[in-house]
């Protein structure tokens, strides 16, 4: 098996800017007990730990691929940290909610929905929160400069419905101090894609979860599509999942979970092409029945 | 990969040889499924290890998460498992006794 790209990044940060590398680790071991607090809030859930983060870096090694070559030491300790951080908004304390709450921008989301259930604000604008969360604990991980903190910023609320063509929120060269820039698009986009895809994969460890405490049909559900999806495989021109199921309920589920994938991969399509000199060769979700 | 399987007591110990990667991985998944509900030590005895991929380090870290942290060490490891243990920071996490 083709192993080409494992580690690419962590890698060449290593080798690029030791220092970097090091800030970028030490914050590896203190975000892994911050990371598994999403439990407090969201007990049933897939899995938002640092294994979640594994893969997701995992994911966005293998769509980089060669280009890797293009990045700069800043844009790869900004991304590897992004990984890390884009979920931490997830199992915020309750001081914490109120007091970011009060930032963030609802839009007319409560026209719709209640102010009461916490959860489900939390889920849907937990990019937010993750950026909140990285803004007033930055000092606990040692991160270099202010620019950088910005990049990490974006690129963890890049994650999911921010707009990658806003020029001032996404530059595409956020210079820093050494004459290095961050392309914040591109980096928002990688992080998207890969998290996108690892949604859609089985992502928690069998061991680590009791599918027999699943009580919500919509919690189910969700196990039941990621139970058959065996496999998330990143060719050079699209994504492959292997399903293996026989039942039509699910994988009518996963038909309509592949619709929402490929929005996605077209939109960072056209922001990465648009606004970049990168391009994310893979353009297609495709599902094989295995 | 190939997985031998000790037991002393209460401890569980796995060597685990060759690679450890996407293809290879659900079967040490599985193995420790099986497993490791029985015992409150698990040693990984990775002295014929080659590679472990970023799927196996999800498997080895979730196995830690699983025992706590007291509850699990890896031993034998030669360099080229060391140095991604600490590309990716985990080397701070796991514990970990080297060739």
């Amino acid at each position: 098996m083709n192993n080409e790209y494992d580690y690419a990044m962590e890698r060449r940060l290593h080798s690029l800017d030791p220092e970097l590398h090091r800030r970028f680790t030490e914050s590896v071991f203190g975000l892994q007990h911050i990371l598994s607090n999403y439990l407090l809030i969201f007990p049933t859930f897939t899995d938002h730990t640092e294994l979640h983060s594994l893969n997701v870096i995992d994911f966005c090694n293998k769509i980089i691929g060669s280009q890797l070559e293009k990045l700069n030491a800043d844009e790869i300790y900004s991304l590897l940290m992004g990984c890390y951080f884009h979920d931490t908004g997830m199992g915020i304390r309750e001081s914490d909610f109120e007091e970011f709450s009060k930032q963030i921008d609802f839009g007319d989301y409560f026209e719709t929905h209640s102010r009461d259930c916490i959860p489900d604000i939390v889920r849907d604008f937990h990019n937010e929160y993750s950026g909140l969360f990285l803004q007033k604990y930055s000092a606990l991980f040692d991160i270099p400069s202010e620019v950088h903190l910005k990049a990490i910023i974006q690129i963890s609320r890049g994650h999911r419905k921010t707009d990658l063509f806003d020029e001032k929120e996404y530059p595409i060269a956020l210079p820093l101090e050494n004459g290095n820039t961050i392309c914040c698009p591109y980096l928002s986009a990688l992080i998207r894609l890969a998290d996108e895809i690892d949604v859609a994969a089985g992502r928690n460890l069998s061991f680590l979860y009791d599918s027999e405490t699943l009580t919500n049909e919509k919690d189910i559900i969700e196990f039941g599509k990621h139970e058959a999806i065996k496999e998330v495989v990143v060719l050079d021109d699209k994504f492959v999942l292997n399903i293996d199921t026989n039942d039509d309920f699910v994988y009518n589920n996963i038909e309509k979970m592949a619709v929402k994938m490929q929005k996605t991969v077209d939109e960072c399509n056209r922001a990465v092409t648009g606004r970049t000199p990168y391009t994310i060769t893979q353009k297609k979700i495709e599902l094989r029945r295995i | 990969m190939k997985i031998i399987k000790k037991t002393d007591n209460d401890t569980l110990i796995l060597n685990v040889e060759g690679r450890v990667d996407t293809a290879t991985s659900p079967e040490l998944e599985t193995m420790l499924k099986s497993e490791i509900q029985n015992y409150s030590k698990l040693i990984f005895d990775f002295k014929n290890l080659d590679y472990i991929s970023s799927s196996g380090l999800r498997i080895l870290l979730g196995a830690q998460k699983f025992m706590g942290e007291q509850g699990m060490k890896v031993i034998n490891v030669n360099d080229t498992v060391y140095e991604i243990f600490e590309i990716t920071g985990f080397s701070l996490i796991v514990d970990i006794d080297r060739i």
